[in-house]
């Protein structure tokens, strides 16, 4: 192919990738289950045991500490507003 | 996309005959009727409204005579809708009677279009007794719950263009679709059947809990948790696009171009869906990732 070009080299550190999916799979727990919002933002190192996750403990550190809960709480509800199927079908 | 290779179905003279039918009918009843065919119209029925006209087409058959096929189909697809509404409780109380009254004289006006078509001894009698017997014995949603009606039509088709021997990849390529069609609608109706405590193959390919009403909100998180992180949709919908082009192709075998093109459309059109809801999902589960885990991500490895 004459088009074809080699994708930049992204230099990511050691774990990121993993840890990346770790994130999406608490996020889209908390998400669609508001039960599960509310573990991982009271408990996080439980929540996440319950999907068989270990976080390191900066991890935990910066959801206990950093995440401002109160204002994704409110931002979380579009999110779940846009889960519904309707949304994609609408437009067929 | 009208097909090119059959001439556009006179819905119209379709409509007529089916007024015709239930013109003997009850005021209330002809309302009940009329209000249900305007359910099942195409764009969303083509198969059911066309099917018959296409093959009658593809295999030389008078169209005056496909049309009655149709008829009798669009007939048959009214009641099974009733019936079906009955069963879901989606008709009102003081409907239910009607409904049933309805069905059943709509599905015998169905078979008796018929009557003029076969001789009284033809096998096809025979075929169509065994056929509706094993329907009503079908679970309700089941794939030869779905097609029974459709392959009637189908087979009288092939019998009375003398194309019995084109049957067999008829048949298969109507197994084919339906299976696409099924699970098309599963994939779009997946929120409703939970609500409604209906069994749904996407819902079922999410989750292990039985699909009961009582397991609804789980099971709803699960299949949604699936969509966000996995390939649940593409997967889905690349079945249904498979399923229609294999379909689509053995149209084409059995010469009926206006079949083929419907299915091939109904596969490409599967296809982009599940392209798009893939990335609606994926989209929210990044936004979701991002909101949550934004400030950690961009801090390094934790």
């Amino acid at each position: 192919m004459d088009n074809y070009e080699v994708p930049p080299h992204i230099d990511l550190p050691y774990g990121y990738m993993e840890r990346e999916i770790k994130f999406k799979l608490l996020a889209a727990h908390a998400m669609v289950d508001r039960e599960f919002f509310e573990h991982l933002r009271d408990d996080p190192d439980g929540a996440a045991a319950e999907l068989h996750i270990r976080l390191s403990d900066n991890d935990l550190i910066y959801l206990r500490e950093l995440v401002d809960w109160d204002r994704i709480a409110k931002v979380a509800d579009d999110i779940r507003e846009s889960l519904n199927l309707e949304m994609v079908t609408n437009s067929w | 996309m009208r097909p090119l290779d059959a001439p556009a179905l006179d819905v119209g003279a379709i409509e007529t005959a089916f007024d015709e039918h239930v013109s003997v009918l009850p005021a209330r009843d002809r309302a009940l009727a009329a209000r249900t065919l305007e359910r099942v119209r195409p764009p969303n029925w083509t198969l059911e409204w066309h099917l018959p006209w296409w093959l009658g087409h593809a295999f030389g058959l008078a169209p005056a005579t496909s049309l009655q096929i149709v008829a009798s189909n669009v007939l048959g697809l009214v009641a099974t809708r009733l019936e079906d509404d009955v069963v879901d409780s989606e008709v009102a109380g003081n409907e239910v009677e009607a409904a049933q009254r309805v069905s059943a004289a709509l599905f015998g006006a169905a078979v008796d279009l018929y009557q003029p078509l076969f001789d009284a001894g033809a096998p096809f009698w025979a075929e169509l007794d065994a056929t509706l017997t094993a329907w009503r014995a079908s679970p309700r949603g089941s794939l030869a719950g779905r097609g029974a009606p459709l392959k009637v039509g189908a087979r009288a088709i092939c019998l009375l263009a003398d194309r019995a021997a084109t049957w067999p990849q008829v048949e298969s390529c109507l197994d084919l679709a339906l299976t696409a069609l099924a699970r098309y609608d599963d994939l779009c109706d997946w929120e409703a059947d939970l609500e409604a405590g209906r069994w749904n193959g996407l819902v079922a390919s999410a989750v292990a809990a039985p699909q009961t009403f009582a397991n609804r909100s789980r099971n709803r998180a699960s299949v949604l948790l699936a969509l966000m992180t996995g390939p649940a949709a593409s997967d889905g919908f690349g079945r249904v696009a498979t399923d229609a082009a294999r379909a689509a192709a053995l149209a084409h075998g059995f010469g009926s171009t206006a079949l083929a093109d419907h299915l091939a459309v109904v596969g490409a059109r599967a296809a982009a869906q599940g392209l798009a809801v893939e990335s609606h999902y994926v989209s929210a589960a990044n936004r979701a990732t991002e909101l949550i885990f934004g400030a950690a991500l961009s801090g390094g490895t934790g």
